[in-house]
């Protein structure tokens, strides 16, 4: 069984212009100790399909429809006290700015051993030792926990979030571009810790722009656009065989460090999410659009280990 | 001719952008209007001469006196009635003249910028920090009790409050395209002061004036009440809560009460109709 | 330590312009505008000019302006706030002040934590209330609150709890006769500190009318202030970061609290400052022998002198006061004290 399964997840926002469903009947599953990768132009869905998972999409958004079912439990029918308990400690989560993640008024080692008051009910000292014991694991000198949040760095504090994420041990760490306001040196460090967790067995599900960085760490990769799932696959297999023009054309738009292949970006822009296009949601900017495509939803199809949601594969004789 | 009517048609089309509906809006303008009549009308509607003393002392609120009587026998509806006029006027023309005054400087501190800015801005600050109440007791102190001389320290009160609004804007509506064209295109200082500021200030200043006419009713009231402004038998709401005070607790309380009411009524009904205006500017520059 | 240090001194010589600005002010609306203040002051009565030339010596009038200007600060920075020039004439105004000075303190004081209190709770219900009806309800009591008559509600609340209930004393410090022996002129601190608890219980329940009506007002504009911080923390990324590591609520919502109180501290001055001008009407309301009281006593014997000196004394009072919120938001951000 695996270790979480997300069927046909549906999130809305009731903003004040119009409903948007950011997310549209996306489903996948997570296995245990497994490193899956979302990626996406902005907009299409990523950090509220994550917020989901935590039961934490911001009003006006609400999730209306599907299911998430994590270690047995649908996380959609939980109370307050059980999401509780389950948040920091079965799933944790990474945030994109690490700058705005700490409480500014509270010392960063106030913050971080109460967790362990909260989760495992120890008391102030030991709770204390044990979050020094977080910090040196990722490699942060001690007065980091007198400190408060903004005598740290960016790359000091995301460690810092990164550390509470992993000291309890969680089954599913999410991360939501844990390393895009980072520089890159920064950014292989984190990276590092993330496949560190990975080993001990965490699943790590990564949230990203970055095709390159999908492409280096993780073991599935899955393409979003508008709300929609376009491609998941090995990583492998997705990056030298995609199957979806989007998938493609995302690959195309990356530098690559040891060919000189031309860097072609996708032409066009993401639709705007209250106006969706009728259809495959992508054909406006698919170079290979067909007539089906601006007329039908193209059906996810399995193939092999993959699946793909475009009309091409359907003519090539994939199974629905 | 032509500019100043397309002037007053733009002016229209900006203040109609700051008009909400709603329930907020709709009580703080009644409020607010039937006040008004109730001055105008004064003559028309009070039952009594506000003023005459009468044998019918200390009068519960009853069918002959909807308000009842104070200690020397005046009708106290009439006298509310009446109180309106001097409240309205004092509260509306201090705050013009706040207006004039603060409107003009901080456009131009936050236009030209630079020293006088500066200095400008500090005054301005100094005298906002300061209790209003108390400095309007200063200025009403040395000018002597009457209701012009509480009209003018109301102003000198307020025009801080206009000057660093209308700076604030200034400054930001400075910064933006249209002007920046306009002065490529040749345009003097003044013109476009005049012709792209004003209007665009136009919104907030209505916002900026009715919550402060919600402040300046309380401080107008406030003056008089500790006889700063009329002097008897003219009738004045604070003052004539002030007149009925001792006799308040010892149960006779229409004496005081009604004036109050009325004084906090019509101070409630400008801050509603501000917050409405505010609610619906803050929402549009979304 | 060090930046904290020089972060209050910085601050501290910022407020001296201001103070010199509102001395200035005060200087040109008594001393220039009127002509003659002493005939300004004192209207239309005849008064023999021999008595009119003692009232100006008196009163430091027959110097001229710029000397006027500066001795006037320089007495008033030793203490020296002049002398009264109308009965009782010839009294130190500094006895006065010493006297009502710290029954305007011990009110403002008490004034100010109750409309904190109303204010903080109100505010953090309403935003955690965000939408609903409470919400709306609170927004309402906010504008209500702002804009209620000080002696108005203050007459209500003294009909049913100290006429009707007979609950509550409506007038004066404290009963006749209990007065504490002054230590520092505020008789719940003073009665603490020589425990005279007649004095304590006494001067307790004479607070509590005037507090309540002083608080009620103000807190008002902190309902709404603390609302609208809150709201924006609550939707900040470390509160959802705390969320998504199971902290509980209660503590998430008080932590959100201390966020969102800081930028109310800054608006703490200016609150003061309008808590000051509703000292005099509540100090009117109930009788209350401080320096509101002190300046209308004066305003009635046209007492020139006495409320210039009260006047140029509540413009040091605004400068320190919001010297006193500058320390106080230092201490409470550690973005400032780091
Ligand atoms: N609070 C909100 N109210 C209304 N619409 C929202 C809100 N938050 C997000 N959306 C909409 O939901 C869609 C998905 O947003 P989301 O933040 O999940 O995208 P994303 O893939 O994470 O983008 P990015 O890469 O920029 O982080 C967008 O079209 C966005 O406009
Ligand atoms: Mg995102």
């Amino acid at each position: 069984m695996p270790l979480m399964s997300v069927e046909n997840l549906e999130i809305t926002y009731m903003a004040l212009g119009g409903r948007i469903k950011a997310v549209d009947g996306i489903s996948f599953s997570l296995e245990q100790g497994e490193w899956m990768t979302v990626v996406g132009e902005s907009g299409s869905g990523k950090s509220t399909l994550a917020y989901a998972i935590m039961r934490l999409v911001p009003p006006p958004g609400k999730i209306t429809g599907g299911k998430i079912v994590f270690d047995g439990m649908n996380l959609l029918e939980l109370d307050k006290e059980k999401l509780r308990k389950i948040r920091g400690k079965e799933i944790a989560m990474v945030f994109q700015d690490p700058m705005t993640s700490l409480d500014p008024l509270r010392r960063v080692g106030d913050q971080a051993a109460e967790l362990f008051v909260e989760h495992e009910g120890l008391d102030m000292e030991e709770a204390k030792k044990r979050a020094e014991e977080a910090m040196r694991s990722v490699r942060l000198p001690q007065h980091v926990l007198n400190s408060y949040p903004h005598q740290l760095s960016g790359g000091q504090r995301q460690r810092v979030m990164i550390a509470m994420a992993m000291s309890l041990r969680p089954k599913l760490l999410i991360a939501d571009e844990p390393t895009t306001a980072l520089d890159v040196l920064v950014q292989e460090g984190i990276m590092e810790l993330l496949n560190s967790m990975k080993e001990e067995g965490t699943s790590i599900l990564l949230i990203t722009h970055d095709l390159s960085l999908a492409a280096n760490w993780s073991d599935r990769i899955m393409v979003m656009y508008a709300g929609r799932l376009a491609e998941l696959g090995n990583t492998e297999d997705l990056v030298e065989r995609p199957l979806h023009p989007y998938t493609k054309g995302l690959l195309d738009s990356v530098p690559d460090l040891w060919s000189d292949k031309e860097v072609k970006p996708i032409e066009g822009n993401p639709p705007d999410m209250r106006y969706p296009p009728p259809g495959c949601r992508f054909h406006p900017r698919c170079p290979m659009a067909m007539e089906i495509c601006s007329k039908k939803e193209p059906p996810i199809l399995s193939i092999d280990k993959r699946i793909v949601s475009c009309w091409l594969m359907a003519k090539e004789g994939g199974k629905a | 001719m032509e500019l100043s009517s397309s002037l007053f048609g733009k002016l229209l089309k900006r203040t109609r952008t700051a008009i909400p509906t709603g329930a907020m809006f709709n009580v703080g303008i009644t409020i607010i209007l039937a006040v008004l009549l109730m001055a105008v009308f004064a003559p028309l509607i009070s039952p009594y001469d506000p003023t005459r003393a009468t044998p019918d002392i200390l009068k519960p609120p009853s069918s002959s006196h909807l308000m009842g009587t104070n200690q020397i026998g005046q009708d106290i509806l009439s006298r509310v009635i009446y109180g309106s006029r001097i409240i309205l006027m004092v509260v509306l023309s201090a705050t013009i003249i706040s207006m004039a005054v603060g409107i003009p400087l901080g456009i131009y501190s936050g236009f030209i910028g630079g020293r006088a800015d500066r200095t400008l801005s500090m005054v301005m600050d100094s005298i906002y920090a300061f209790p209003s109440l108390i400095l309007a007791i200063a200025i009403a102190s040395v000018l002597g009790p009457s209701p012009l001389n509480t009209a003018i320290s109301l102003a000198v009160v307020y025009i801080p409050t206009y000057y660093r609004m209308t700076r604030g804007q200034t400054l930001s509506l400075r910064e933006q395209l249209f002007v920046e064209a306009a002065r490529s295109m040749g345009a003097g200082k003044l013109y476009i002061m005049r012709k792209h500021i004003l209007p665009n200030l136009l919104p907030t200043v209505l916002v900026v004036f009715t919550l402060s006419a919600a402040d300046a009713i309380i401080t107008e009231a406030g003056l008089s009440y500790l006889g700063l402004s009329v002097t008897p038998p003219t009738p004045d709401w604070g003052y004539d809560l002030r007149a009925g005070q001792g006799y308040f607790t010892t149960g006779y309380w229409w004496i005081s009460f009604f004036p109050g009411l009325m004084i906090t009524l019509l101070a409630l009904g400008f801050a509603l109709v501000g917050e409405a205006m505010g609610e619906k500017i803050s929402i549009a520059s979304k | 330590m060090g930046s904290l240090a020089r972060y209050l001194v910085i601050r501290a010589l910022a407020i001296i312009p201001t103070i010199l600005i509102l001395y200035t002010l005060v200087f040109i609306i008594l001393r220039i505008l009127p002509g003659d203040p002493i005939l300004a002051v004192l209207g239309t009565k005849n008064i023999p000019p021999d008595q009119l030339e003692n009232l100006r010596r008196m009163a430091g009038l027959d110097k001229p302006l710029y000397i006027q200007y500066f001795s006037y600060l320089f007495n008033f920075l030793r203490g020296d706030f002049g002398v009264t020039i109308t009965f009782p004439s010839g009294v130190p105004i500094s006895t006065y002040i010493a006297q009502r000075f710290p029954a305007t303190l011990e009110l403002a004081i008490c004034g100010f934590i109750v409309s904190i209190v109303i204010g903080l709770g109100t505010g953090a219900l309403a935003a955690v209330k965000k939408g609903t009806k409470i919400d709306g309800a609170l927004k309402l009591y906010s504008i209500l609150a702002y804009v209620t008559f000080i002696p108005l509600l203050g007459m209500v609340l003294q009909y049913i709890f100290g006429v009707y209930l007979k609950w509550l004393p409506i007038a004066q410090r404290i009963d006749p006769g209990l007065a504490p022996s002054s230590v520092t002129g505020l008789y719940v601190l003073d009665s603490l500190l020589t425990a005279n608890w007649a004095a304590l219980r006494s001067s307790v329940l004479h607070l509590i009318l005037p507090s309540i009506t002083l608080g009620i007002v103000l807190s008002g504009a902190y309902t709404r202030l603390l609302r609208n911080n809150m709201v924006e923390v609550l939707s900040s990324d470390f509160i959802r970061s705390y969320y998504s590591r199971g902290i509980r609520e209660r503590k998430i919502n008080w932590y959100a609290l201390k966020n969102a109180f800081l930028p109310v501290v800054t608006y703490m001055g200016l609150q003061f400052a309008i808590l000051l001008g509703g000292m005099v009407l509540t100090e009117s309301t109930f009788s209350w022998p401080g320096m509101g009281t002190f300046i209308v006593e004066r305003l009635d014997y046209r007492d020139y002198t006495s409320i210039q000196a009260a006047i140029i004394f509540f413009a040091f009072i605004v400068g320190l006061i919001s010297l006193i919120v500058d320390a106080v938001y230092a201490l409470l951000d550690p973005r400032i004290r780091y």
